[in-house]
């Protein structure tokens, strides 16, 4: 009877919490802006640290995340309530950051020849290498996008499988996979640290 | 094997997140149990993981919403701006209107600047410093400052003049004449101050400066193609000021005699960089003019300059070394207007072989000018007067007798023949102006042959320190030539003397002659 009590309690909480974020989604597109302004708060400081440690930099965050909650503002009419408002507004977050990380390739690949690129990346290299929670920040950003992004939603952010799999808009089976490959590259990043991180 | 060495893994990772089913995990748990090596990897995901976790996070930004509202804002607004156009039924019309005016009001324009521009481009390629062009020499920037003009292309004889009209516009005309046309040369005016050697070289650091200078605001091409920055004016009233103004220092006695209304000295010299008109040039030829924004590398041409100075120097002939030096300049032609510039469009007209370009009057910089228009007509006026002078100074043992107001113009004319041809003055357009009946003897003027020559000798003195073979002659020359002039004038005197005597007689005989009245 007791356990039933706090199923019930659970289930409320969690319906209140989504119906909570739904709520303001239905008054903003009713025209309420404040709505908008309560979703902001709620979710900007997660989406900037996503794209922090997807980016690997602070350098663009601000103009990620601005362009982010700018896209939500304007699409948020279109909202199907067919899944968590955090999982599609982290589906904006990580297409945003793909399409910046597309965007950095074509400049580096333009700019590699300058020699000042290769003293700038040298020096940023060195900054903190003796800290360890950078050189494991490091070794995220140094994996490639498709096992970087479902770990640091995994490990960072605390998602499930499906949540993932929702946000990247793929399967549960390729994000198990992804997980497990970025964790194998990860540990060969860190070999050599590996008393560090002990 | 290793597909299912991989699986095992990848569940165990899965195992990690607690993502597999109830049969999967007491599977992975019996295989942990017994692998060492399955406990070690789980054990590196939990550090893994543990240290991702503690990643140091961005601190909150707390203006992050209020830059966001203003982006949005301002993204409404142009929005609203557009929003008509999103629907087609307005969009296609309004853009079909759109494109029919501008076709309509500019198809001719746009085709003309589209063709000029890629004329222009052409022509306005490999404009150099005119200073490597004509190898300006410190007699041609004199020119420049007192006689307005400048060489272009010496073989060719042809010259810019610059001038302005009555509106005060500047007047910039392609001429082709003889070098010297003009009436002050530097050589006279060095000679007029009695400068030393030193003065003259100071003298000539201060052409060679300004030569300089003018590289940057003239430039032409092997096009014929002459652009002109404003800022030449301003160089050209800033060297007869600073010229005028050291020769009144140099020399104030005789610059009092050439110029009493001027108080040079005290005149300040001002900047011409205070009126810079910037990379804005006026660009003419024989069958175009058009405006356009040059950028001149200065440094490039003043080490150019340096390197060129250095290398005369090694083998010793500054002057004579031509200036074969090229220095590209880039040209902006996408600011080009043919019809419409910044400042008022120009107007060019040929007459003759002369092109006349009239630019529009321009605010230069402030200047302290004395009226130097009546420069040259003050120099002759000075030149009469250093004869006076010269003709009043003191009493000796040669007596001679001249008329008073004259000149010796023979000794004038051997040193600046163009000058004084110009003024058209000689021995015998001053004997007509002396009338028979001037009472000489009231105006007969004592003159020391002695103290003359001690003028001559300190007027021509710089001239004797910098080529003594050529003054001993030019010396020789003058006293030959004075002493024929006054042996002239004395023979003319007494031949007028004499005439006067015997008319005088002659009345006195007539006078006896004529018989008493008888009453």
């Amino acid at each position: 009877m007791d356990n039933k009590k706090e199923n019930q309690t659970v289930q409320s909480s969690q319906i209140l919490t989504l119906d909570d974020d739904f709520s303001l989604i239905r008054s903003f597109t009713a025209g309420n802006e404040d709505a908008f302004r309560t979703l902001l708060k709620r979710h900007k400081e997660k989406v900037r640290n996503l794209v922090y440690i997807t980016m690997g930099k602070p350098d663009d965050v601000d103009d990620i995340t601005q362009e982010v909650f700018i896209t939500v503002f304007r699409k948020l009419s279109s909202f199907r309530y067919e899944s968590q408002f955090s999982t599609w507004l982290y589906r904006v977050t990580v297409n945003k950051c793909r399409d910046h990380i597309r965007g950095h390739k074509i400049r580096n690949f333009f700019s590699s020849l300058s020699p000042e690129n290769d003293i700038a990346v040298s020096e940023t290299h060195n900054e903190g290498l003796f800290e360890v929670q950078e050189i494991v920040r490091q070794s995220i950003a140094k994996l490639p996008e498709k096992y970087r992004i479902p770990l640091i939603l995994r490990d960072i952010e605390g998602f499930d499988y499906r949540q993932i799999a929702e946000t990247l808009e793929t399967e549960v089976g390729t994000i198990k996979s992804r997980i497990f490959r970025a964790r194998e590259a990860l540990k060969q990043i860190l070999e050599p640290r590996k008393q560090d991180l002990l | 094997m290793i597909k299912h060495h991989t699986i095992t893994r990848e569940n165990l990772s899965a195992y990690f997140d607690d993502e597999l089913n109830a049969a999967e995990k007491s599977a992975i748990e019996e295989n942990i149990t017994r692998s060492a090596t399955m406990r070690e990897t789980l054990n590196d995901y939990k550090n893994i993981r543990e240290q991702a976790g503690s990643i140091p996070l961005l601190s909150e930004d707390v203006f992050f919403e209020a830059r966001l509202f203003e982006k949005l804002k301002s993204k409404a607004q142009r929005k609203s701006f557009w929003a008509g156009l999103r629907n087609p039924a307005v969009a296609f019309p309004a853009i079909c209107i759109a494109l029919i005016a501008v076709f309509y009001f500019t198809t001719g324009t746009l085709k003309t600047v589209v063709n000029e521009s890629s004329n222009l481009a052409s022509t306005a390629k490999n404009l150099k410093p005119l200073i490597f062009a004509a190898n300006l020499t410190k007699e041609d920037m004199f020119d420049f400052a007192f006689n307005k003009m400048i060489p272009v292309n010496k073989e060719e004889k042809q010259f810019l003049q610059f001038g302005t009209d009555k509106q005060g516009q500047g007047v910039i005309e392609v001429k082709y004449m003889d070098a010297g046309t003009g009436k002050l040369s530097y050589k006279h005016f060095i000679k007029s101050l009695n400068l030393t050697m030193d003065q003259t070289k100071q003298m000539d650091d201060i052409l060679n400066k300004y030569s300089e200078k003018i590289s940057e605001v003239v430039l032409v091409n092997d096009r014929n193609v002459v652009a002109v920055n404003s800022m030449i004016w301003n160089y050209q009233n800033q060297i007869r000021k600073e010229l005028i103004k050291y020769a009144a220092a140099a020399n104030p006695f005789v610059m009092k005699n050439i110029s009493p209304k001027m108080k040079l000295a005290e005149e300040p010299i001002f900047s011409a960089t205070d009126g810079d008109a910037g990379n804005f040039y006026y660009c003419f030829s024989a069958d175009s003019f058009f405006t356009a924004r040059l950028d001149v590398n200065m440094p490039e041409i003043k080490k150019a300059i340096s390197a060129h100075t250095n290398m005369a120097v090694v083998k010793g002939q500054t002057a004579e070394l031509p200036r074969k030096i090229q220095i590209q300049i880039k040209t902006s032609l996408k600011s080009t207007h043919l019809a419409k510039t910044e400042q008022k469009p120009a107007a060019g007209s040929m007459q003759g072989n002369n092109l006349r370009v009239i630019i529009p009057k321009t605010e230069s910089s402030k200047t302290f000018m004395a009226d130097f228009s009546a420069m040259n007509q003050q120099l002759d006026e000075a030149f009469e007067n250093m004869q006076e002078l010269y003709a009043g100074s003191g009493s000796g043992s040669h007596l001679v007798t001249v008329q008073s107001g004259g000149n010796i113009d023979g000794i004038a004319e051997k040193q600046s023949k163009t000058y004084i041809r110009g003024r058209g003055h000689n021995l015998d357009s001053l004997r007509a102006r002396t009338t028979p009946n001037r009472q000489f003897s009231t105006q007969v003027q004592q003159i020391d042959i002695d103290s003359l020559m001690q003028v001559i000798r300190s007027h021509t003195d710089s001239l004797a320190v910098r080529n003594p073979a050529e003054f001993n002659n030019e010396l020789k020359q003058l006293k030959k030539e004075l002493m024929d002039n006054i042996n002239r004038e004395l023979h003319q005197f007494m031949k007028e003397q004499k005439k006067e005597d015997a008319k005088k007689k002659q009345i006195e005989v007539e006078t006896e002659k004529v018989d008493p009245i008888e009453i």
